[in-house]
């Protein structure tokens, strides 16, 4: 637990006060665990970097960096409720017509609570019964995806994307987990 | 947006009333477990999986215990650090006496839930060996509510076991050579003449050992079993990383390396019944005389049949067999 959590603090400070020089936008999404267990997951991004136009490959386009912080919230029937924290950097590389491929790293933490009842039985045989029994989780991830601006849209909406990427748990009996999961979403300008 | 979070929260608690699946947690292991079937019948059968690090709720996805679990309860527990446990089992806490705290923890937890129910014991493979590893550090503490074991392709005797193993597959290579003389099985012969049965208890030649049993047809006889199907892996309560994740783990550990001391088959006298797959690879059936002999239950209480279509999993290959031979047994000892 202690582990986990003080690995997300260290690198979650510096990614939240990174110098932002935008306006935040939201974004709201699926979360599927595995593709198949659904979840939902809410963020706040900040663009922080942008370069103008790479005009070598004569592609018109031109790259940004997003930082990322996002609370998800899925359920694996059976299994446990997640409740994942994670603060991400995100590189895009913008087309011309604002279509775009994006990679994503980023670290978290993971809450779990199990989807069922825990008991423990101590040396004299008597049960106990844990409420809101589960496990904590340093959890990074990475993803790779692709999206579409909206220049000139006057709607709330200014992209859509599809990522597919894999978190971890750690550590995980001795060892770690991996969790294959696809996020698909909209971001949104609420002062548009 | 808040319509999805009832949602979620009524899912979750409709889930959390279930009160045949529960875990137990036992030094860092959150261990499932899933008590399926006839309840109220009050007859319990503790299914204790293969592995080491296999699972036994990928068998119960299989439903492969269907004719027992409608007359009785079948416990299907995944091992520390198998399956589909999780927390955070510590490295030093894969060992046998480890284990057998576990189950007895299992126990008094069944015991707890269930009202004191009749237990039987049934272990596949690794689990057979934990099994009968049990049995013997039980019997010094003369459990009475273990009504039966059920011993299906178990690992009761490690070294005989390999040997056996290795054996079959160096027979299955000379009749793969003599039929096809430029057949790359002389390497295999290679690899066994360069190994003693101690070197296969350890990687990375045990992993290579169980190839070379895959090849030579050794886990399956008349028909497969594919764990790893859609179902299992997108729709079930695991996702098949977990299961592959601990089952690496643990299967590293060697634990047939260190089983063999805790095993002592005299000790048992309880109501046994050994049942075998004639063309078993990985356990060959000599096991099962072996366990038939070894065992200290009086010769009437215990008994042994071989399926003779099957490999080393007898209850996937001839499953309705196994289930009626597993109920017959149960009925005339519970």
């Amino acid at each position: 637990m202690t582990r986990a959590v003080y690995l997300f603090l260290i690198v979650l400070c510096p990614l939240i006060c990174f110098g932002q020089e935008n306006k935040p936008m939201y974004d709201i999404s699926y979360f599927g665990r595995n593709l198949t267990h659904a979840g939902i997951s809410l963020g706040v991004n900040y663009r922080f970097h942008k370069t103008n136009k790479i005009d070598t490959l004569h592609l018109k386009l031109h790259s940004r960096f997003l930082s990322k912080n996002k609370f998800t919230l899925y359920y694996h029937k059976n299994n446990h409720l997640g409740l994942l924290f994670s603060s991400e950097m995100a590189y895009q590389l913008v087309f011309k017509k604002g279509i775009y491929l994006e990679l994503v790293v980023g670290l978290g933490y993971l809450r779990t609570f199990y989807d069922t009842k825990v008991f423990e039985v101590d040396n004299k045989g008597q049960v106990k019964h844990i409420p809101l029994a589960g496990a904590n989780y340093f959890a990074p991830n990475y993803a790779l995806g692709f999206g579409k601006y909206y220049w000139n849209r006057k709607s709330k909406i200014t992209s859509w994307y599809l990522n597919l990427g894999a978190y971890y748990m750690y550590p995980f009996n001795t060892k770690f987990l991996i969790n294959p999961y696809i996020q698909s979403g909209l971001t949104l300008n609420l002062k548009r | 947006m808040k319509k999805a979070i009832i949602g979620f929260a009524l899912l979750f608690c409709m889930q959390s009333c279930n009160q045949d699946r529960f875990m137990l947690r036992s030094n860092g292991s959150d261990m499932p477990l899933y008590v399926k079937g006839n309840v109220n019948s009050g007859v319990f059968i503790l299914f204790l999986h293969g592995g080491p690090g296999a699972s036994a709720f990928y068998d119960e996805f299989g439903g492969f215990f269907s004719d027992i679990e409608s007359k009785y309860a079948v416990v299907y527990w995944e091992q520390r650090g198998s399956g589909i446990s999780q927390g955070n089992a510590p490295k030093n806490s894969i060992n046998i006496p480890q284990y057998h705290q576990d189950i007895d923890k299992v126990f008094a937890l069944l015991n707890h839930l269930y009202h004191q129910p009749k237990i039987f014991l049934m272990g596949h493979s690794w689990g057979g060996g934990l099994g009968v590893s049990y049995l013997t550090y039980a019997s010094d503490k003369n459990f009475n509510n273990i009504k039966g074991w059920v011993e299906i392709d178990g690992l009761h005797n490690v070294p005989l076991s390999f040997s056996k193993s290795s054996q079959f597959v160096i027979n299955y290579a000379r009749q793969q050579i003599q039929q096809n003389p430029n057949s790359d099985w002389q390497s295999v012969l290679d690899f066994y003449a360069s190994k003693t049965t101690n070197d296969l208890l350890h990687y990375p030649h045990t992993d290579q050992h169980a190839k070379y049993v895959q090849k030579c047809g050794g886990y399956w006889y008349s028909k497969t079993y594919n764990y790893a199907n859609l179902n299992n892996i997108f729709f079930s309560c695991s996702t098949g990383f977990d299961f592959l994740s601990n089952n690496h783990y643990i299967h590293q550990q060697s634990l047939e390396s260190f089983l063999q001391p805790y095993i002592n088959l005299a000790k048992i006298k309880i109501p046994s019944l050994i049942l075998w797959g004639r063309h078993d690879g990985a356990i060959p059936v000599e096991l099962s005389d072996d366990a038939f002999i070894h065992i200290g239950t009086p010769t009437s209480d215990k008994s042994i049949f071989i399926f003779e279509n099957s490999a080393h999993s007898p209850y996937i290959e001839e499953k309705t067999l196994f289930n009626q031979k597993v109920v017959e047994f149960v009925n005339k000892y519970k």
